[in-house]
Protein backbone atom coordinates (compact mmCIF):
# COMPACT_ATOMS: atom_id res chain seq x y z
CA UNK A 1 0.00 0.00 0.00
CA UNK A 2 2.77 2.35 1.06
CA UNK A 3 4.87 1.33 -1.91
CA UNK A 4 1.99 1.80 -4.30
CA UNK A 5 1.37 5.27 -2.90
CA UNK A 6 5.02 6.30 -3.38
CA UNK A 7 4.91 4.96 -6.94
CA UNK A 8 1.69 6.80 -7.74
CA UNK A 9 3.03 10.07 -6.39
CA UNK A 10 6.28 9.69 -8.39
CA UNK A 11 4.33 9.05 -11.57
CA UNK A 12 2.13 12.06 -10.95
CA UNK A 13 5.14 14.27 -10.27
CA UNK A 14 6.87 13.14 -13.47
CA UNK A 15 3.71 13.65 -15.52
CA UNK A 16 3.26 17.04 -13.92
CA UNK A 17 6.83 18.05 -14.69
CA UNK A 18 6.50 16.97 -18.32
CA UNK A 19 3.27 18.94 -18.72
CA UNK A 20 4.83 21.98 -17.04
CA UNK A 21 7.88 21.73 -19.34
CA UNK A 22 5.58 21.58 -22.38
CA UNK A 23 3.59 24.58 -21.21
CA UNK A 24 6.73 26.63 -20.51
CA UNK A 25 8.33 25.70 -23.84
CA UNK A 26 5.11 26.44 -25.68
CA UNK A 27 4.70 29.76 -23.95
CA UNK A 28 8.24 30.83 -24.76
CA UNK A 29 8.01 29.66 -28.33
CA UNK A 30 4.53 31.08 -28.78
CA UNK A 31 5.46 34.41 -27.25
CA UNK A 32 8.37 34.79 -29.63
CA UNK A 33 6.19 34.10 -32.64
CA UNK A 34 3.53 36.46 -31.37
CA UNK A 35 6.13 39.13 -30.67
CA UNK A 36 7.55 38.86 -34.15
CA UNK A 37 4.20 38.97 -35.82
CA UNK A 38 3.22 41.94 -33.71
CA UNK A 39 6.11 44.03 -34.95
CA UNK A 40 5.67 42.98 -38.55
CA UNK A 41 1.94 43.41 -38.70
CA UNK A 42 1.75 46.12 -36.03
CA UNK A 43 3.48 49.04 -37.72
CA UNK A 44 1.39 49.23 -40.90
CA UNK A 45 -1.73 48.85 -38.80
CA UNK A 46 -1.65 52.55 -37.99
CA UNK A 47 -2.94 54.54 -40.93
CA UNK A 48 -4.54 53.10 -44.04
CA UNK A 49 -7.49 53.96 -46.24
CA UNK A 50 -9.89 56.71 -45.26
CA UNK A 51 -12.51 58.92 -46.87
CA UNK A 52 -12.97 62.37 -45.40
CA UNK A 53 -14.07 65.86 -46.38
CA UNK A 54 -11.42 68.56 -46.77
CA UNK A 55 -11.78 72.17 -45.68
CA UNK A 56 -13.16 73.14 -49.09
CA UNK A 57 -15.97 70.62 -48.71
CA UNK A 58 -14.47 68.13 -51.16
CA UNK A 59 -14.17 64.41 -50.56
CA UNK A 60 -10.60 63.18 -50.12
CA UNK A 61 -8.99 59.80 -49.50
CA UNK A 62 -5.52 58.64 -48.43
CA UNK A 63 -4.68 58.47 -52.18
CA UNK A 64 -4.77 62.27 -52.36
CA UNK A 65 -1.85 62.45 -49.94
CA UNK A 66 0.34 59.79 -51.58
CA UNK A 67 3.81 60.95 -52.54
CA UNK A 68 3.99 63.39 -49.66
CA UNK A 69 4.85 63.03 -46.01
CA UNK A 70 1.93 63.67 -43.71
CA UNK A 71 1.85 65.04 -40.18
CA UNK A 72 -1.45 63.97 -38.64
CA UNK A 73 -3.02 65.34 -35.48
CA UNK A 74 -6.49 64.61 -34.11
CA UNK A 75 -8.27 67.45 -32.32
CA UNK A 76 -11.24 69.79 -32.49
CA UNK A 77 -11.72 73.49 -32.99
CA UNK A 78 -13.45 74.03 -29.63
CA UNK A 79 -10.15 73.11 -28.02
CA UNK A 80 -8.49 76.33 -26.81
CA UNK A 81 -5.33 74.94 -25.26
CA UNK A 82 -3.81 71.73 -26.59
CA UNK A 83 -4.85 72.00 -30.24
CA UNK A 84 -3.57 75.56 -30.79
CA UNK A 85 -0.32 74.55 -29.09
CA UNK A 86 0.15 71.56 -31.40
CA UNK A 87 -0.88 73.49 -34.51
CA UNK A 88 1.64 76.12 -33.52
CA UNK A 89 4.26 73.36 -33.55
CA UNK A 90 3.04 72.35 -37.04
CA UNK A 91 3.44 75.94 -38.14
CA UNK A 92 6.98 76.09 -36.73
CA UNK A 93 7.83 72.83 -38.49
CA UNK A 94 6.60 74.13 -41.84
CA UNK A 95 8.51 77.40 -41.43
CA UNK A 96 11.70 75.59 -40.39
CA UNK A 97 11.53 73.24 -43.38
CA UNK A 98 11.71 76.16 -45.80
CA UNK A 99 11.58 74.86 -49.36
CA UNK A 100 11.35 71.27 -48.15
CA UNK A 101 7.94 72.11 -46.74
CA UNK A 102 6.40 71.32 -50.13
CA UNK A 103 7.04 67.63 -49.42
CA UNK A 104 4.99 67.69 -46.24
CA UNK A 105 1.24 68.05 -45.66
CA UNK A 106 0.21 68.87 -42.09
CA UNK A 107 -3.26 67.47 -41.44
CA UNK A 108 -5.66 68.26 -38.61
CA UNK A 109 -8.46 65.68 -38.37
CA UNK A 110 -11.42 66.63 -36.22
CA UNK A 111 -12.81 64.27 -33.61
CA UNK A 112 -15.86 66.54 -33.39
CA UNK A 113 -17.48 66.46 -36.85
CA UNK A 114 -20.81 67.78 -35.54
CA UNK A 115 -19.42 71.21 -34.75
CA UNK A 116 -16.39 71.21 -37.06
CA UNK A 117 -17.85 71.75 -40.50
CA UNK A 118 -15.48 72.25 -43.44
CA UNK A 119 -15.91 76.00 -43.12
CA UNK A 120 -15.18 76.10 -39.39
CA UNK A 121 -12.13 73.87 -39.66
CA UNK A 122 -10.73 75.94 -42.53
CA UNK A 123 -10.94 79.17 -40.52
CA UNK A 124 -9.35 77.40 -37.60
CA UNK A 125 -6.39 75.76 -39.32
CA UNK A 126 -5.62 78.75 -41.54
CA UNK A 127 -5.13 80.86 -38.44
CA UNK A 128 -2.03 78.81 -37.65
CA UNK A 129 -0.49 78.16 -41.07
CA UNK A 130 -1.98 78.26 -44.56
CA UNK A 131 -0.48 74.84 -45.36
CA UNK A 132 -2.40 73.03 -42.61
CA UNK A 133 -5.31 71.04 -44.02
CA UNK A 134 -8.34 70.49 -41.84
CA UNK A 135 -10.32 67.32 -42.43
CA UNK A 136 -13.82 66.52 -41.28
CA UNK A 137 -16.47 64.05 -42.41
CA UNK A 138 -19.57 62.20 -41.37
CA UNK A 139 -19.51 60.73 -37.85
CA UNK A 140 -19.00 57.32 -39.48
CA UNK A 141 -16.05 58.52 -41.56
CA UNK A 142 -14.46 60.06 -38.46
CA UNK A 143 -15.03 56.90 -36.43
CA UNK A 144 -13.35 54.92 -39.21
CA UNK A 145 -10.27 57.15 -39.48
CA UNK A 146 -9.90 57.19 -35.69
CA UNK A 147 -9.85 53.40 -35.78
CA UNK A 148 -7.27 53.42 -38.56
CA UNK A 149 -4.97 55.59 -36.48
CA UNK A 150 -5.85 54.00 -33.14
CA UNK A 151 -6.87 57.50 -32.10
CA UNK A 152 -9.38 58.30 -29.42
CA UNK A 153 -11.91 61.09 -29.35
CA UNK A 154 -14.89 61.07 -27.05
CA UNK A 155 -17.30 63.92 -26.37
CA UNK A 156 -17.92 64.55 -22.68
CA UNK A 157 -21.52 65.01 -21.52
CA UNK A 158 -22.66 66.18 -24.94
CA UNK A 159 -26.34 65.81 -24.06
CA UNK A 160 -25.94 67.93 -20.95
CA UNK A 161 -24.12 70.69 -22.79
CA UNK A 162 -24.90 70.47 -26.52
CA UNK A 163 -23.33 73.82 -27.37
CA UNK A 164 -20.11 73.84 -25.37
CA UNK A 165 -19.31 70.18 -24.64
CA UNK A 166 -15.65 69.20 -24.47
CA UNK A 167 -14.00 66.31 -26.28
CA UNK A 168 -11.27 64.13 -24.80
CA UNK A 169 -8.83 63.20 -27.53
CA UNK A 170 -5.51 61.55 -28.31
CA UNK A 171 -2.65 63.99 -28.35
CA UNK A 172 -0.18 62.18 -30.60
CA UNK A 173 1.21 63.47 -33.86
CA UNK A 174 1.78 60.81 -36.50
CA UNK A 175 4.44 61.13 -39.18
CA UNK A 176 3.28 59.16 -42.22
CA UNK A 177 5.47 58.19 -45.17
CA UNK A 178 4.92 58.78 -48.89
CA UNK A 179 2.93 55.55 -49.25
CA UNK A 180 0.80 56.26 -46.21
CA UNK A 181 2.86 54.01 -43.95
CA UNK A 182 3.46 55.14 -40.41
CA UNK A 183 7.03 56.26 -39.75
CA UNK A 184 6.86 57.44 -36.18
CA UNK A 185 4.62 58.92 -33.52
CA UNK A 186 5.45 62.04 -31.52
CA UNK A 187 3.97 62.58 -28.11
CA UNK A 188 2.41 65.90 -27.21
CA UNK A 189 5.05 68.43 -26.27
CA UNK A 190 7.64 67.24 -28.83
CA UNK A 191 9.57 70.28 -30.02
CA UNK A 192 9.35 71.39 -33.64
CA UNK A 193 13.12 70.81 -34.11
CA UNK A 194 12.76 67.12 -33.31
CA UNK A 195 9.92 66.70 -35.80
CA UNK A 196 11.89 68.62 -38.43
CA UNK A 197 14.94 66.38 -37.85
CA UNK A 198 12.79 63.27 -38.37
CA UNK A 199 11.28 64.71 -41.54
CA UNK A 200 14.65 65.72 -42.97
CA UNK A 201 15.89 62.14 -42.64
CA UNK A 202 13.21 61.16 -45.14
CA UNK A 203 13.86 63.86 -47.72
CA UNK B 1 -13.05 107.77 29.10
CA UNK B 2 -11.45 111.04 28.12
CA UNK B 3 -8.15 109.33 27.44
CA UNK B 4 -9.72 106.87 25.10
CA UNK B 5 -11.49 109.57 23.16
CA UNK B 6 -8.25 111.47 22.84
CA UNK B 7 -6.54 108.48 21.33
CA UNK B 8 -9.43 107.50 19.09
CA UNK B 9 -9.86 110.86 17.49
CA UNK B 10 -6.40 111.25 15.90
CA UNK B 11 -6.59 107.66 14.77
CA UNK B 12 -9.79 108.33 12.91
CA UNK B 13 -8.29 111.39 11.32
CA UNK B 14 -5.21 109.45 10.31
CA UNK B 15 -7.31 106.70 8.82
CA UNK B 16 -9.44 109.16 6.91
CA UNK B 17 -6.31 110.82 5.60
CA UNK B 18 -4.91 107.48 4.46
CA UNK B 19 -8.16 106.62 2.73
CA UNK B 20 -8.28 110.02 1.05
CA UNK B 21 -4.68 109.78 -0.06
CA UNK B 22 -5.12 106.32 -1.52
CA UNK B 23 -8.38 107.34 -3.13
CA UNK B 24 -6.58 110.14 -4.88
CA UNK B 25 -3.68 107.94 -5.96
CA UNK B 26 -5.49 104.74 -6.92
CA UNK B 27 -9.20 105.35 -7.00
CA UNK B 28 -10.20 101.82 -7.98
CA UNK B 29 -7.71 99.98 -5.82
CA UNK B 30 -8.68 101.97 -2.75
CA UNK B 31 -12.35 101.22 -3.09
CA UNK B 32 -11.56 97.56 -3.50
CA UNK B 33 -9.12 97.42 -0.62
CA UNK B 34 -11.63 99.06 1.72
CA UNK B 35 -13.63 95.85 1.96
CA UNK B 36 -10.77 93.46 2.67
CA UNK B 37 -7.02 93.36 2.91
CA UNK B 38 -6.64 90.68 0.29
CA UNK B 39 -5.31 92.12 -2.94
CA UNK B 40 -4.68 90.21 -6.12
CA UNK B 41 -3.10 91.80 -9.15
CA UNK B 42 -3.09 90.53 -12.69
CA UNK B 43 -0.07 90.52 -14.89
CA UNK B 44 0.61 89.62 -18.48
CA UNK B 45 -2.93 88.67 -19.42
CA UNK B 46 -3.21 87.41 -22.99
CA UNK B 47 -5.44 85.30 -25.19
CA UNK B 48 -5.03 83.49 -28.46
CA UNK B 49 -6.61 84.98 -31.56
CA UNK B 50 -9.64 82.97 -32.60
CA UNK B 51 -12.04 82.97 -35.50
CA UNK B 52 -14.03 80.11 -34.04
CA UNK B 53 -16.34 80.10 -31.04
CA UNK B 54 -13.78 79.53 -28.31
CA UNK B 55 -10.46 80.87 -27.12
CA UNK B 56 -8.18 80.39 -24.17
CA UNK B 57 -6.86 83.22 -22.03
CA UNK B 58 -3.78 83.06 -19.83
CA UNK B 59 -2.28 85.30 -17.14
CA UNK B 60 -0.36 85.51 -13.91
CA UNK B 61 -2.24 86.29 -10.70
CA UNK B 62 -0.14 87.72 -7.87
CA UNK B 63 -1.48 87.34 -4.36
CA UNK B 64 0.07 90.01 -2.17
CA UNK B 65 -1.67 88.96 1.01
CA UNK B 66 -0.28 86.49 3.53
CA UNK B 67 -3.15 84.03 3.17
CA UNK B 68 -4.14 81.76 0.31
CA UNK B 69 -6.98 82.85 -1.91
CA UNK B 70 -9.08 80.99 -4.46
CA UNK B 71 -9.86 82.06 -8.00
CA UNK B 72 -13.53 81.13 -8.14
CA UNK B 73 -14.83 82.25 -11.52
CA UNK B 74 -14.38 84.56 -14.46
CA UNK B 75 -16.67 86.45 -16.79
CA UNK B 76 -16.31 88.60 -19.88
CA UNK B 77 -18.47 90.50 -22.29
CA UNK B 78 -16.76 88.84 -25.26
CA UNK B 79 -18.11 85.36 -24.50
CA UNK B 80 -21.40 83.76 -23.61
CA UNK B 81 -19.80 81.59 -20.98
CA UNK B 82 -16.44 81.72 -19.22
CA UNK B 83 -14.94 78.87 -17.20
CA UNK B 84 -11.67 78.11 -15.46
CA UNK B 85 -10.17 74.94 -16.90
CA UNK B 86 -7.09 72.86 -16.68
CA UNK B 87 -5.61 70.42 -19.17
CA UNK B 88 -4.62 66.91 -18.11
CA UNK B 89 -3.06 64.07 -20.05
CA UNK B 90 -4.16 60.59 -19.10
CA UNK B 91 -2.54 57.78 -21.13
CA UNK B 92 -1.90 60.10 -24.06
CA UNK B 93 -5.47 61.38 -24.01
CA UNK B 94 -5.97 65.09 -23.44
CA UNK B 95 -8.78 66.07 -21.14
CA UNK B 96 -9.96 69.49 -20.18
CA UNK B 97 -11.39 69.70 -16.74
CA UNK B 98 -13.47 72.53 -15.35
CA UNK B 99 -12.15 73.71 -11.98
CA UNK B 100 -15.55 73.92 -10.34
CA UNK B 101 -14.07 74.40 -6.88
CA UNK B 102 -11.73 77.12 -8.14
CA UNK B 103 -7.94 77.29 -8.12
CA UNK B 104 -5.72 78.33 -5.22
CA UNK B 105 -3.70 81.52 -5.55
CA UNK B 106 -0.99 80.91 -2.92
CA UNK B 107 -0.24 83.46 -0.21
CA UNK B 108 2.56 85.89 -1.19
CA UNK B 109 2.84 83.95 -4.42
CA UNK B 110 1.30 83.59 -7.83
CA UNK B 111 -0.93 81.37 -9.88
CA UNK B 112 0.20 81.11 -13.49
CA UNK B 113 -2.40 80.32 -16.12
CA UNK B 114 -0.53 79.07 -19.20
CA UNK B 115 -0.90 76.72 -22.18
CA UNK B 116 -1.04 73.07 -21.14
CA UNK B 117 -2.20 73.98 -17.66
CA UNK B 118 -4.79 76.30 -16.14
CA UNK B 119 -6.58 78.63 -18.52
CA UNK B 120 -9.64 80.80 -18.76
CA UNK B 121 -11.89 79.20 -21.35
CA UNK B 122 -13.98 81.69 -23.30
CA UNK B 123 -16.93 79.82 -24.80
CA UNK B 124 -19.32 81.21 -27.38
CA UNK B 125 -17.28 84.20 -28.52
CA UNK B 126 -19.57 86.99 -29.63
CA UNK B 127 -17.02 88.13 -32.21
CA UNK B 128 -13.66 86.82 -33.41
CA UNK B 129 -10.61 87.78 -31.33
CA UNK B 130 -8.08 89.53 -33.55
CA UNK B 131 -4.40 89.82 -32.83
CA UNK B 132 -3.71 93.16 -31.14
CA UNK B 133 -7.25 93.54 -29.74
CA UNK B 134 -7.76 94.01 -26.02
CA UNK B 135 -10.74 93.05 -23.89
CA UNK B 136 -11.59 92.65 -20.22
CA UNK B 137 -12.05 89.54 -18.09
CA UNK B 138 -13.48 89.94 -14.60
CA UNK B 139 -12.10 87.55 -12.00
CA UNK B 140 -13.84 86.62 -8.77
CA UNK B 141 -11.94 85.42 -5.72
CA UNK B 142 -12.97 83.92 -2.43
CA UNK B 143 -11.34 86.67 -0.37
CA UNK B 144 -9.95 89.38 -2.60
CA UNK B 145 -12.31 91.70 -4.41
CA UNK B 146 -13.17 91.27 -8.04
CA UNK B 147 -10.34 92.20 -10.38
CA UNK B 148 -10.59 93.22 -14.00
CA UNK B 149 -7.84 91.91 -16.25
CA UNK B 150 -7.07 93.69 -19.49
CA UNK B 151 -6.30 90.92 -21.96
CA UNK B 152 -4.20 91.40 -25.09
CA UNK B 153 -4.92 89.13 -28.05
CA UNK B 154 -1.80 87.43 -29.42
CA UNK B 155 -1.39 85.22 -32.53
CA UNK B 156 -3.53 82.08 -32.76
CA UNK B 157 -0.58 79.82 -32.00
CA UNK B 158 1.11 82.06 -29.44
CA UNK B 159 2.70 80.30 -26.48
CA UNK B 160 3.11 83.36 -24.31
CA UNK B 161 2.01 86.94 -23.96
CA UNK B 162 4.03 90.11 -24.33
CA UNK B 163 7.40 89.16 -22.94
CA UNK B 164 9.54 92.25 -22.31
CA UNK B 165 9.39 94.37 -19.15
CA UNK B 166 6.33 92.76 -17.67
CA UNK B 167 7.88 89.35 -17.23
CA UNK B 168 11.16 90.45 -15.67
CA UNK B 169 9.37 93.02 -13.57
CA UNK B 170 7.27 90.43 -11.84
CA UNK B 171 10.30 88.29 -11.09
CA UNK B 172 11.98 91.23 -9.37
CA UNK B 173 8.87 91.97 -7.41
CA UNK B 174 8.69 88.45 -6.17
CA UNK B 175 12.33 88.41 -5.12
CA UNK B 176 11.91 91.59 -3.14
CA UNK B 177 8.95 90.09 -1.36
CA UNK B 178 10.83 87.00 -0.30
CA UNK B 179 13.81 89.00 0.86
Amino acid sequence: MNRFFTYAVSVLVVVGLVIAAFIIANEMFGERIQGTSRTIVGAPQIGGPFTLVNEDGQQVTEEDFKGKLMLVFFGYTFCPDVCPTELNVFSEVMEALGEDAENVVPVFITVDPDRDTAEVIKEYTDAFHPSIIGLTGTPEQITHVKKQYRAYGQAVEKEKDPEFYLVDHTSFTYLMGRDGEMITVFSYGTKAEEIVANIEKLL
Amino acid sequence: MKDIKMIKFPRMVAMALVVCASLAAFPVAAVKAAGSHAVISVENAWARASKVKVAGAFMTLNNKSTSDDILLSASSDVAKRVEIHTTKTVDGVMKMIEMEEGVVVPASGSLVLKPGSYHVMLMGLKHPLKEGDTFAIRLKFKHADEVEALVTVMAAGAMEGMKHEHGSHSMQHKKHKHD
